[in-house]
Parts: C-alpha cells; sequence; structure tokens
C-alpha cells in the first residue's frame, strides 16, 4: 500500500479528538493519584499540580495506550506508564519554560512567572521525581521484567531530551546562525520527537507485546512524525489564535532556531544578516516589538513558512510510510486508526 | 555545519557578494514530465537529474544556496525534506549502533582473567534473580489470562469440578473452561509465547499472520486454532516452514467475529 498525503486536503477523522477525550481522561484521572495533596501546597504542591490540571492535548499518553491496544494489551498495563509519561512532559514543560523565558503555557502565564524561578525549579524536579512512582508501581501490573525494561526506556528518553535542550539552548547562548535543515531536525529529534512519539510508542508496543518486539521501527516513526509535529507546532506560533495557548511570535521573541528563522537567515541579504545576527544576539527583554515583527515580514518575504510547511508535509508522508512498515501487519482496530490518523491531525490541531 | 557569528564576520559578509548577483552562468533545471505538483510521500527515494545536480542541505554552505531567480518548486522542498530526514534518521541510528558496540568492545576488554571466577559468581547470581523475576512475571501473565488459568486448574475440573456452561461454540475460548494447548510442526528451534487478555464472553480466535520487524522478511502465515478431538479442547497449532529466517514473529489473536484484539502471539524463530 502506497502511503499518500495531501496535506491541503487532509481530514482528521473525528477517532482522534474522541479518543484523546477518552484516553486523555482515563490518564488524568489516574494521574491525579499520583499529585499529592498534603503541606507544604502553597510552595510545592499546588504548583506541582498546577500544569497537569491546565489540561493540554494528553497525545503522548494517549499514543501509548493506543500503541498497546493495537498490538494487543490491555489498556490497564499501559495506564502507569500513560501517567509517567505525562508527568515527565510536565516537568519538562516548566524547566523549558524558565530556559525559554516563555510567557504563556496552556493559555495562561508560565509557572515561573507566577511564582517566580526559585519555586518553579522546584516543582519541575519534584514532578520528574513523581514520574517514578507510576513506573514502580508498573512491576505490580505487568511484572518486574517489563517494568525494568521501561525504566530503561524512560532513562533513555530523559537522556535524548537533555541533549536536545542543550542543543538549542547551546545554540541561542552562543548566537549560532545559518543553521541547517539537518541540524534543526536532529535537535528535534532528541528534543521532540523522543518524548512526544518515539518513547510512548515504544513502552506501549513493550506492554502490548509484554517485551516481544525490537523497538528500534519506532524510531523512524516517531521521528518523522514528531518532527512534522514540531514543524507545525513552530507555524502555530506565527499565527494569532487564542486556542493555542501560547504567544503570539514567542519563539521569535525567544529567539529559536526554527526552521523558518534558519531559512530565512539563509536566504537574507548580507545587511538584512547582519541585523538578524544582532537581533538574535540581545536578551529577550531588549529586543523590541518592531524588530519581532521585521522578522516576521521577511519570513513572508522569503516564503520560509510555506518552506517550512512543505517540509513538514513530506515528514508526514514519511510517517505514513513507516507507519506501513511498523502497524500494517495489525488487525484493524479503533487504536490502530487513531494512531494512523495523528499523522494527519498534527496539521489540523490547535 | 554551524556558523558562529561575530560582528567581525558580519562585517566581512556586508563586504562580500551576494549570490544572487554572481556573474556565473545560471542553472536550469530541465522541465519535469509532470503537469502539476506531486504532494505525496512516494517520490522520496527518487533520484531525479536535479537532485543528483545539488550538493544536501547539510553538506550545503549557506553561500551557495540555490539563487533566488530559480526557486525551489513545491515538489523539491518536499522530497528535499524527506531525503534529509531519512539521512539524519539513520546517521542517527548508526551513530547508535556504534556507541553499543564500543561499548560492547570495552565491557569484553574489561573482562580480566583474574576476574573471571568473581564474576561467573556473579553472573550466576544475577541468573538466579533473573529467572525468579521471570517465574514472577509467568505467574502474572497466567493470573491475568483465563484461559491459561484454567489451563493450570484442568485437573481440578477433570475431578469433577463444574465448569459453568455456557453456549458451546466449537473451538472457542472464554475464561471459564478447557486448556489451550499449543502444538508447534517444525524442524526448527522456536520459542512460543501466547498472551491471551482475559475477556468474559466467548470468541472464536482467530490469527492471519505472524511479522518480523523487517518487512522484507516473509511472514509466518500456517497457524490457526482448532477443536482437538481428544480432549475437547482449544488447541493452536503453528507449522514453521524449515527454511523460515531466525527472527522474532508478533501478531495480534483477534476475535473472529469484531476483529478486536484479544492477545498477542510472539514466535521466535532460532538459528
Amino acid at each position: 500500500m502506497t502511503p499518500t498525503l495531501s496535506a491541503e486536503r487532509v481530514h482528521t477523522p473525528p477517532l482522534i479528538p474522541e479518543m484523546l477525550e477518552e484516553y486523555g481522561a482515563i490518564t488524568r484521572k489516574a494521574l491525579q493519584n499520583y499529585l499529592p495533596s498534603g503541606a507544604p501546597r502553597r510552595h510545592l504542591y499546588d504548583l506541582v499540580s498546577d500544569y497537569p490540571q491546565r489540561g493540554g492535548k494528553m497525545m503522548r499518553s494517549s499514543l501509548c495506550l493506543a500503541t498497546a491496544g493495537a498490538f494487543g494489551g490491555r489498556r490497564e498495563d499501559a495506564l502507569c506508564s500513560a501517567v509517567a509519561i505525562e508527568l515527565l512532559h510536565n516537568a519538562l514543560l516548566i524547566h523549558d519554560d524558565i530556559e525559554d523565558e516563555s510567557e504563556e503555557r496552556r493559555g495562561r502565564p508560565t509557572l515561573h512567572l507566577l511564582h517566580g524561578i526559585p519555586l518553579a525549579l522546584n516543582a519541575g524536579d519534584t514532578l520528574s521525581l513523581l514520574s517514578l512512582r507510576p513506573l514502580m508501581d508498573n512491576a505490580r501490573h505487568i511484572g518486574s521484567r517489563l517494568a525494568m525494561r521501561i525504566l530503561q526506556e524512560t532513562e533513555r528518553v530523559a537522556w535524548e531530551s537533555a541533549e536536545g535542550q542543550a542543543m538549542e539552548l547551546g545554540w541561542r547562548r552562543d548566537n549560532c546562525n545559518g543553521l541547517h535543515d539537518a541540524d534543526y531536525l536532529t535537535m528535534v529529534l532528541k528534543k521532540t520527537c523522543w518524548l512526544a512519539i518515539i518513547h510512548p510508542s515504544r513502552v506501549g508496543a513493550l506492554i502490548g507485546t509484554r517485551g516481544g518486539i525490537d523497538p528500534e521501527p519506532f524510531i523512524r516513526f516517531g521521528f518523522f512524525l514528531g518532527a512534522a509535529f514540531q514543524i507545525q507546532d513552530d507555524l502555530l506560533n506565527l499565527v494569532a489564535d487564542r486556542r493555542y495557548g501560547k504567544e503570539l511570535n514567542g519563539d521569535i521573541w525567544e529567539g529559536k532556531r526554527t526552521l523558518m528563522l534558519n531559512h530565512t537567515y539563509r536566504e537574507a541579504s548580507a545587511e538584512e544578516r547582519r541585523r538578524l545576527t544582532e537581533f538574535l544576539a540581545l536578551s529577550r527583554e531588549r529586543r523590541t516589538v518592531e524588530e519581532v515583527r521585521w522578522i516576521r515580514r521577511l519570513m513572508d518575504t522569503y516564503d520560509s513558512v510555506d518552506y517550512a510547511r512543505r517540509i513538514a508535509h513530506g515528514l508526514a508522508g514519511a510517517a505514513l510510510h513507516e507507519y506501513e512498515s511498523i502497524y500494517g501487519g495489525l488487525p484493524d482496530s479503533r487504536d490502530k486508526q487513531f494512531i494512523r490518523g495523528m499523522v494527519t491531525w498534527v496539521f489540523e490541531r490547535i | 555545519m554551524i556558523t558562529h557569528n561575530s560582528k567581525s564576520q558580519a562585517r566581512k559578509r556586508r563586504h562580500a557578494p551576494k549570490p544572487a548577483t554572481s556573474n556565473k552562468e545560471r542553472l536550469r533545471r530541465p522541465d519535469p514530465a509532470r503537469t502539476g505538483p506531486i504532494r505525496n510521500a512516494t517520490t522520496y527515494l527518487r533520484d531525479s537529474r536535479s537532485w543528483n545536480d545539488r550538493t544536501t542541505d547539510s553538506t550545503r554552505a549557506h553561500t551557495d544556496r540555490p539563487a533566488q531567480d530559480s526557486p525551489d518548486t513545491v515538489d523539491d522542498v518536499v522530497t528535499r525534506g524527506v531525503k534529509l530526514g531519512y539521512k539524519v534518521i539513520e546517521d542517527y541510528l548508526r551513530q547508535g549502533q556504534r556507541s553499543a558496540e564500543r561499548f560492547r568492545e570495552a565491557l569484553q576488554k574489561g573482562c580480566s582473567k583474574e576476574g573471571k571466577g568473581e564474576e561467573a559468581i556473579d553472573g550466576l547470581l544475577r541468573l538466579y534473580k533473573d529467572m525468579n523475576d521471570l517465574w514472577i512475571d509467568a505467574v502474572g501473565v497466567i493470573l491475568r489470562s483465563p484461559p491459561l488459568l484454567s489451563w493450570f486448574n484442568g485437573t481440578e475440573q477433570r475431578n469433577g469440578a463444574a465448569a459453568p456452561s455456557r453456549g458451546k461454540v466449537p473451538g472457542s475460548i472464554n475464561g471459564a473452561e478447557g486448556g489451550l494447548a499449543i502444538e508447534i510442526v517444525s524442524k526448527r528451534r522456536t520459542q512460543v509465547t501466547l498472551d491471551l487478555r482475559p475477556h468474559p464472553q466467548r470468541y472464536i480466535p482467530l490469527l492471519y499472520a505472524l511479522h518480523a520487524p523487517n518487512p522484507r522478511i516473509p511472514p509466518l502465515t500456517e497457524m490457526a486454532f482448532r477443536l482437538d478431538k481428544k480432549t475437547k479442547g482449544p488447541i493452536l497449532q503453528i507449522k514453521i516452514p524449515d527454511r523460515q529466517p531466525a527472527a522474532l514473529y508478533t501478531g495480534v489473536v483477534i476475535d473472529k467475529h469484531t476483529h478486536e484484539p484479544r492477545g498477542m502471539l510472539s514466535v521466535r524463530v532460532l538459528p
């Protein structure tokens, strides 16, 4: 079967939001049991509960549950791992927001803006530790051997995410410009794809097959889907829509080396590059709205937004190809349809 | 691949001629045979002349980018993105393989002759511990899988314990009666793992094929659940061709009527 993706005409089946809602609710309910409710609430546990209670798409946990189901596993066997994934994701969001100096998260001020950096950092650390609890509880549900295997997978995703984040932060600190698309994709593979797609898929498949599967093919599938997801996320940052939950042009304000910014830089004239370099060397508070708007216009001038969109569509097509090689032989099921539908969903989500 | 920009570098570049204004002869691609853009992933391995005429993104310095008067078509950008994506992920996987090889070599070198006795004892202790874990896991699987649990309880039932009376469907499985036997017809050494979910209703299990992770390896297709004439219990028969490549083959057991997944079968064909 040849995978095709005509991105301008893709329509996500209604199954995707339905299952995100269904699996998200199951995971949220289980996650609540891991959020401490005692003291010290004001300075710790209220902060720890803040991001998980703001909602979110629950994409990662849903993908874990769906992959386990697609491979014949039981949803309840994958639930602890799904909760651990969400807890770790929220922990990293707190730290990312501090490192990126972000101002909005899921439609509200970021945690460090509400409580200050020291308390927010501590809450992020606590959420990371909390993510270990459901992983330890895994032993009761799926046996100690598979639980240990999933713990090893979690250790790996933590390393990959840290390395990806270091790449991006390093580029910004050292004002690296003229980056190539391969640099960007390598960074995204580590920073985004592992936690967003690769890890939930691998863990779900290991649980579904009780450890009887080679998890390597999920790296390819997860990379292509995760990269398309991240590029689309970067594109959404450039359009004004309050439902997106992040500040408009926030990535430009933060000097993020997105595919669009890298492309604009490569296409720009010498004078424009000089101005861009000077802007990117400034700290966030010294950047002006006029300069941000100028960069946004420059992106339009060099068709950088359209360029990134096309790259994303190509990567999504490759994700469909890799999907077929992994899931093609499995019998049809809601879970299988959900995973395939996510490839088009990344372009329609807000 | 990464350019560090300092102010002095920026000044140098300001005086450098722009690539777009170069006196070199303009590069032109041949007219494509297609009449419209192809927006799909089927072309990602295409080896067109336009590809051969240019270097890839990762090796190209930003100063030799395509001139702005010959912009990329939609198809070019999509194809380049996919090709670049495959390059990035394959490089990444190769790097992982190299790291794993180095790690294994280091481990092997680290095994000194003097320490072999202690390591053997450590190894035995680890094996004992792992076997213990495996046993606990096996019990867990049995407890979660009523068909297997009932198989383990078969003696009790044969000794007179009444099985719940339900509608008999030949070859059907539920969580209450009948043991499940596995029959392997093979000259090859194999390991079989069957993990069935508990299910309150009777159903007829069905398996289409077991696939290896490598799509080029042919799947195992000769397998079926049937009713054993002697024991009247369900039996899973698996035939493995003599020339079947060594690999781990997995597939989903489904309900014949609803096609809902009911469990997982994996067969490891050993070399």
